[in-house]
């Protein structure tokens, strides 16, 4: 929802940023406000998930000018943890698979850290089942997921659930949901796109990378943007997104070389 | 070199356990015998040896050694602080000789007998028993310190699992060593018969010892269709020395699970022999060891597939922290006859400091033609996707590695069929995978 005087959330001006050299961001701007979610679309290697982990505090990336600032405050130097504890949040793309850690531990740990910083109390094993009981209900998730290893064999659905479990536990002011659609069947996708559209609020904005216009029919975003080399070169209102789906990207592309030169 | 260890061996052979009555029955006295022979013929190794060029005892073998005390107390709570409560039966061992007073025998189930040398000798059945088994199911992979076992052992601790008894019931044999720069040599053996099944625990503590040897030998004999579920626990005081053999035949369509864990010790060394002996037969195996600041761990594993369908799987995981050193060589012999032969080997190593090191070698000896033998080893660091994943859920760096760290070692633990003792380990893993 869009509303005039809502807080700044993200403000990245100029943004570039590279990896091994390779330079993957070339002068991204992108203002998120609360209350707001945004859509980031794009063909394959326009950026659009580097961006995403750029936020996160991916250490594989090098930033190399431009602004990055999360309510006023610059992330460039800090670290993925305190960006988590500061309340951003990235739903990962391939969730990252770890036998041996119990998922319901781990939630519990990431929630004792994460809310743990911000002034709230820890919980213990008792509270916590009865704080994540209905977290679950919401993904439609059994509590016989918390006894599992983390994402340890887990079904592409099974991992992205779980990646919004977590969003649900860390409540943060920003969600990136790095292609969050992907390897769902239409079940799983509704039962995701609902627990993202429960959880959003006036205070929060989320940020959705997607490939296809497919997520947006259950997530309206209020704004998209289409990057391609490293920048937004348009951005729009949701019928952007029927427009790429039925013209593809290649009118876009073509609009801003006309535009540039 | 050689010299040390040839000097080392005979100040410890000068124990001749002559003091014990019952080695008067000349069988095991000729076998006592036997074996000093053969010490003499081959004696202790030393790094010259390919078998042991990762592990150089010259530490050991410049230590004066003594006869344990027949007389040293233990305090009898913490004995049971240690004994784990799933155990029907316990059989502790004081510096490698039973002791009666702590030890737990239950004989309600008299189709299971637990018993120790002077018991066993004299009764008729485990008599004969102890001559069929006893150092009779040598193979590859056996070395001089087998021998000096055999040698020097003052008891056995003996299990004999008769024909049918299905039910699952806990052996503790639990060995305890108390002295000060001492040596023991404790003997366990574990007879299954056709069908049986039993699950044992084999444990290795230090209470107040300090510097001292443990140079044990385990003989476990799988009868056809017969389950054994071996949990061998190394928690040696970090000064120990510790020296061990296990020895394994499975015979007909036997299971054998065995999950070897070290985590104490200033320098272990684990040679593990099985072999299918018969047509079938199943060997699943589980190891780790942690490598702690600068411990040596060892371990040499052998399975051996000498007739058809047999099958065999291994994991092997380490973690070399501080300035540890961690080894693993594991064999796999697939004979010529043995066709059909399923064999899985996995060796896993995390390398936690630069100053820590990993030695690591699979060896598959493959001469039947028509078998399947996947095997696949690695060392590595934690992986930077993990950690990434891990630090954006709130984790900083040191809690991350310390959650992935644990995770790696658990993983070995996570289907361990002895409840309270997958507490026990854990928290050994934690306190020693630290970051």
């Amino acid at each position: 929802m869009i509303s005039k005087n809502a807080e700044t959330i993200l403000s990245v001006q100029g943004l570039s940023a590279s990896i091994n050299g390779a330079q993957i961001l070339k002068g991204l701007d992108i203002t998120v406000k609360a209350g707001e979610i945004h859509a980031i679309m794009g063909p394959n290697g326009s950026g659009k998930s580097t961006f995403s982990k750029i936020v996160a505090g991916h250490p594989s990336y090098a930033v190399d000018g431009g602004t990055l600032d999360f309510k006023g405050k610059n992330l460039i130097d800090l670290e993925p943890d305190e960006r988590a504890k500061l309340g951003i949040f990235l739903g990962f793309q391939y969730p990252v698979e770890v036998p041996g850690v119990t998922n319901g531990s781990f939630l519990r740990l990431a929630y004792n850290t994460v809310q743990g910083a911000r002034g709230k109390d820890e919980l213990d094993p008792l509270e916590f089942d009865d704080f994540i009981q209905s977290k679950l209900n919401l993904l439609g998730m059994d509590a016989g997921f918390l006894e599992r290893s983390l994402n340890d064999g887990f079904s592409g659905g099974e991992k992205k659930r779980n990646e919004i479990l977590q969003m649900a536990i860390l409540e943060p002011t920003l969600a990136i949901l790095d292609e969050t659609d992907s390897g769902l069947d239409i079940d799983a996708l509704r039962v995701v796109a609902n627990g993202v559209n429960t959880l959003h609020g006036d205070s929060d904005a989320v940020v959705l990378v997607t490939h296809y216009q497919r997520l947006l029919n259950y997530i309206e975003p209020d704004f998209i943007h289409v990057v391609d080399d490293g920048r937004i070169i348009k951005t729009g209102d949701k019928s952007l997104a029927h427009e790429l789906e039925s013209r593809g990207y290649e009118w876009v592309l073509e609009e801003n070389r006309s535009s540039v030169s | 070199m050689s010299e040390q260890s040839i000097e080392f061996a005979a100040s410890l052979l000068k124990d001749d356990g002559a003091s014990i009555e019952f080695f008067q029955e000349s069988w095991l006295k000729d076998r006592q015998q036997e074996a000093r022979a053969q010490l003499e013929l081959h004696p202790l190794p030393t790094t010259a040896e390919e078998e042991w060029r990762f592990t150089d005892l010259t530490a050991l073998y410049k230590n004066t050694l003594s006869v344990p005390r027949v007389d040293a107390s233990v305090d009898p709570s913490v004995i049971n602080s240690l004994l784990i409560p799933e155990a029907v039966s316990s059989i502790v061992l004081v510096d490698g000789v039973y002791s009666p007073d702590m030890s737990s025998v239950n004989t309600g189930k008299a189709k299971i007998r637990v018993s120790n040398l002077k018991a066993a000798l004299q009764d008729e059945s485990l008599t004969s028993i102890l001559k069929d088994q006893l150092n009779q199911n040598p193979g590859d992979g056996i070395s001089a310190f087998a021998e000096m076992n055999t040698a020097l052992f003052k008891d056995i601790a003996v299990i004999h699992v008769d024909s049918g008894v299905r039910a699952f019931e806990t052996i503790h044999v639990l060995n305890i060593s108390t002295g000060k720069h001492t040596f023991s040599h404790p003997r366990l053996l574990l007879v299954a018969e056709k069908q049986a099944k039993v699950r044992i625990l084999e444990d290795y503590v230090g209470i107040g010892g300090f510097g001292y040897m443990t140079n044990s030998v385990s003989e476990i004999s799988l009868a056809a269709g017969s389950q054994v579920i071996h949990v061998k626990l190394q928690r040696d005081d970090d000064s120990a020395y510790h020296i061990a053999h296990t020895h394994v035949g499975v015979d007909n369509g036997a299971s054998y699970r065995n999950w070897s864990i070290s985590v104490g010790a200033a320098v272990s060394r684990h040679n593990l022999v099985t072999r299918q002996r018969q047509e079938g037969g199943d060997i699943q195996i589980k190891g780790l060891a942690l490598g702690h600041e600068k411990r040596i761990v060892d371990t040499h594993s052998c399975i051996e597939h000498t007739e058809p369908y047999g099958e065999s799987n291994q994991v092997h995981k380490t973690i070399a922290g501080g300035r540890s050193k961690v080894v693993f060589n594991g064999k796999v012999k697939v004979r010529k006859n043995a066709q059909q032969t399923n064999s899985s080997q996995q060796n896993r190593n995390l390398l936690l400091s630069a100053r820590a090191s990993v030695d690591a070698k699979p060896e598959l000896e493959i001469f039947a033609d028509d078998v399947k033998c996947a095997h696949g080893a690695t060392v590595g660091q934690v992986s930077e996707d993990e950690l990434f994943y891990l630090k954006t859920r709130g984790l900083d760096d040191v809690m991350a590695r310390n959650v992935l760290n644990y995770a790696f070692a658990k993983e070995v633990i996570d289907d361990l069929p002895i409840e309270s003792l997958s507490g026990v380990i854990e928290s050994y893993i934690k306190e020693q995978t630290k970051t």
